[in-house]
């Protein structure tokens, strides 16, 4: 079963002479365990579709399913809580709290999803071994670099194993050698976590990792391509 | 519990700003603590000044003037068999004075003063003289004619202990007469007014200047409980006629009590429009803290926090802007209102020259402030919960931001 389908969604913003169709009619279906590219030049429309995915959003028209279940007409409560337990975010400018420290920073995801205390801290501890920050817990934002940054907020993304890893240019804000140390963690955990990882860059040299490539412009799919891994 | 953690590091974000919005909590709750304390110290002392000066009840002459030094010499009456009886049955203590207002005369310079002519027997009992300060000594009613006055009258006619002054006075009947006194003590009694106009007299020598033997014209009564004053004064209305009135000493304070809660009233009303004030403060931080964590909100959204949660962070920023500033400002007034409980304020000193009292108002010269711990729990919680109020519509509005918008929000 697809683990997230995007059936003729649009999203409009404005009316009349200033509308936009940041999404047009955009179809595309993502199966577990993907390692997938959205690609396109600024302003083609990835972060709408991403934000769509991601149940930030809603289509204008069109369904959104996660884990085949139609979003549509959903509370936002209801769609928190599928955030909260199914779908990991990692942004690009890493959007991390700056009040709390690394560990904090991943135990509130945990938390958001309803775990208890007693537990938050060593999970949380655990996945911040796994991106190799394990001794760097206390430290807060403005302490780490931005690949250490980066690499907080995928363990934060991943600490409640979600199914769903959504990461809108991921790389935009890291230079070209701490960007492809990031990649590598994330092809890593993409198959080790058997999650689906979906991210969008405009940058070919990310491209290149991907095993999937979906393209769009001006709000449209113009390619899929997938490749042998 | 992490959401809570998070707002206290929030608050520290901007500590100056917030310290800011945090001070008219902070003068909002100890105007409210202090003014309490003062306003509710004010009529205890009101009620005991009253006590002390006139017992639990008084019984005048019908009509006689409530405050102030004039003392009508014509209006006595005589306490019948009965009368006695029934009084000696229905209070703990009771005493007759004839109070009167002759003029004090020292050489050349002479005031008008109010002349106490007491019972030395009864009068002790009633009016309890621990808390007097005596120089020298009451006079002996089997002695020489004495007589001993207040510091406010020895300081006006520079009278000193064992000097002669000479009295004068109306009689019952309305003729003159007059009398050569000693001097045997100075008395502060803590009764303002007294203290400045007051002098007394044993009845054994003011009788036959007054020409009232068997005369009253206040009758004061301490009963075992005060609270019972009002209803002893039907009954003893009832028995000793209309040709007297009783009076209580709740209803002799009763306008100044009056004035007290108004003033009580004029403290909240101040207190509270800083809380307003305060308010307003708080939901202007609060609003100005959403607008700078946008993408922030944005992306606890994304991780999964529910609006409720984000409304939650914000009121609890609120809520800790409320308590800081309420405890601090609790402290300061229950600091205040303790220390002036345990030692008195000097009212003289609060209310300017002590001879600028023109009416006889019974307070005493130290007034002792009520200090009420459980009132502080219940101001610091009105505080916390105001700032909480406050900080819910911007709380709200931030809750109330898209997701997809906030995050990609400029920082
Ligand atoms: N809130 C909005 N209101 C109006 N138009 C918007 C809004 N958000 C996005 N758009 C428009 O929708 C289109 C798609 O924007 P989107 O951010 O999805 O592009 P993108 O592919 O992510 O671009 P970039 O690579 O620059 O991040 C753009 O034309 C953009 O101006
Ligand atoms: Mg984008």
């Amino acid at each position: 079963m697809a683990i997230c389908e995007l059936e003729n969604a649009s999203r409009h913003y404005g009316s009349g002479p200033t509308l936009v169709k940041a999404l047009d009619d955009f179809s595309v279906t993502f199966q577990p365990g993907e390692f997938t590219v959205l690609s396109g030049p600024s302003g083609s429309g990835k972060t709408t579709a991403l934000n769509l995915i991601g149940l930030l959003d809603n289509p204008t028209s069109g369904v959104v399913k996660i884990d085949g279940q139609s979003t549509a007409g959903l509370s936002s409560r209801a769609l928190t809580e599928i955030r909260g337990h199914k779908i990991g975010f990692i942004f690009q400018s890493f959007n991390l709290v700056p009040v709390l420290s690394a560990l904090e920073n991943v135990e509130l995801a945990l938390h958001l999803s309803g775990l208890d205390e007693g537990v938050t801290r060593e999970l949380a501890a655990e996945s911040l071994a796994e991106v190799g920050l394990g001794d760097l817990l206390d430290r807060r934002p403005n302490q780490l670099s931005g690949g250490q940054q980066q690499r907080v907020a995928i363990a934060r993304a991943l600490v409640k194993k979600p199914k769903l890893l959504i990461a809108d240019e991921p790389t935009a804000n890291l230079d070209s050698k701490t960007g492809n140390q990031v990649l590598d963690l994330m092809a890593r955990l993409n198959q080790e976590h058997d999650a689906t990882f979906l991210f969008s860059t405009h940058d070919p040299m990310v491209m290149e990792r991907a095993r999937r490539v979906v393209k769009i412009l001006d709000g449209r799919l113009v390619e899929d391509e997938k490749r042998g891994a | 519990m992490l959401i809570l953690k998070l707002a206290t590091r929030n608050l520290f974000r901007q500590m100056g700003r917030n310290a800011l919005s945090m001070v008219s909590i902070v003068m909002g709750v100890f105007v409210i603590v202090a003014g309490r304390g003062f306003a509710m110290g004010l009529d205890e002392n009101v009620y005991r000044a009253q006590i002390n000066d006139a017992g639990h009840t008084i019984i005048v002459p019908a009509d006689y003037p409530k405050f102030g030094i004039d003392h009508p010499i014509d209006e006595l009456y005589t306490l019948s068999e009965s009368d006695r009886s029934w009084l000696d049955e229905n209070t703990q203590v009771w005493t007759e004075r004839v109070v009167s207002s002759p003029r004090l005369i020292k050489g050349l310079d002479s005031s008008r003063v109010r002349m106490v002519a007491y019972d030395p027997v009864t009068d002790p009992v009633v009016f309890p003289r621990d808390e007097w300060t005596l120089e020298g000594s009451m006079p002996d009613p089997q002695g020489t004619n004495g007589i001993v006055i207040s510091t406010g009258v020895a300081d006006l006619l520079q009278v000193s202990i064992g000097e002669v002054v000479v009295v004068e006075v109306r009689t019952a009947d309305g003729a003159l007469n007059a009398m050569q006194l000693n001097v045997t003590g100075i008395i502060d009694t803590g009764a303002m007014f007294f203290d400045k106009v007051g002098v007394m007299v044993p009845r054994s020598v003011a009788d036959p200047l007054l020409l009232s033997t068997g005369k009253t014209s206040h009758v004061h009564a301490r009963l075992d409980n005060r609270d019972t004053a009002p209803t002893w004064a039907e009954q003893a209305s009832a028995v000793l006629g209309d040709k007297v009135e009783a009076r209580t000493w709740l209803s002799t304070t009763e306008t100044l009590i009056e004035a007290g809660k108004m003033r009580q009233t004029m403290f909240n009303f101040i207190g509270f429009a800083l809380l307003a004030m305060a308010a307003a403060g708080i939901a202007n931080t609060v609003l100005m803290a959403a607008f700078e964590r946008v993408r922030e909100i944005g992306t606890m959204r994304a991780l999964g926090m529910t609006r409720a949660g984000v409304i939650t962070m914000f009121a609890a920023e609120g809520g800790w802007m409320g308590l800081v500033g309420g405890i601090i400002g609790a402290f300061f007034g229950g600091l205040l209102t303790w220390y002036y409980n345990a030692n008195g304020i000097d009212m003289y000193a609060l209310m300017g020259a002590k001879a600028d009292l023109s009416s006889d108002y019974p307070v005493t010269a130290l007034l002792y402030f009520d200090f009420s711990p459980s009132f502080l729990v219940v101001s610091v919680s009105v505080a916390v919960v105001v700032a909480i109020l406050a900080s819910l519509y911007p709380a709200i509005l931030a809750s109330q931001m898209q997701p997809a918008d906030a995050v990609r929000a400029e920082q």
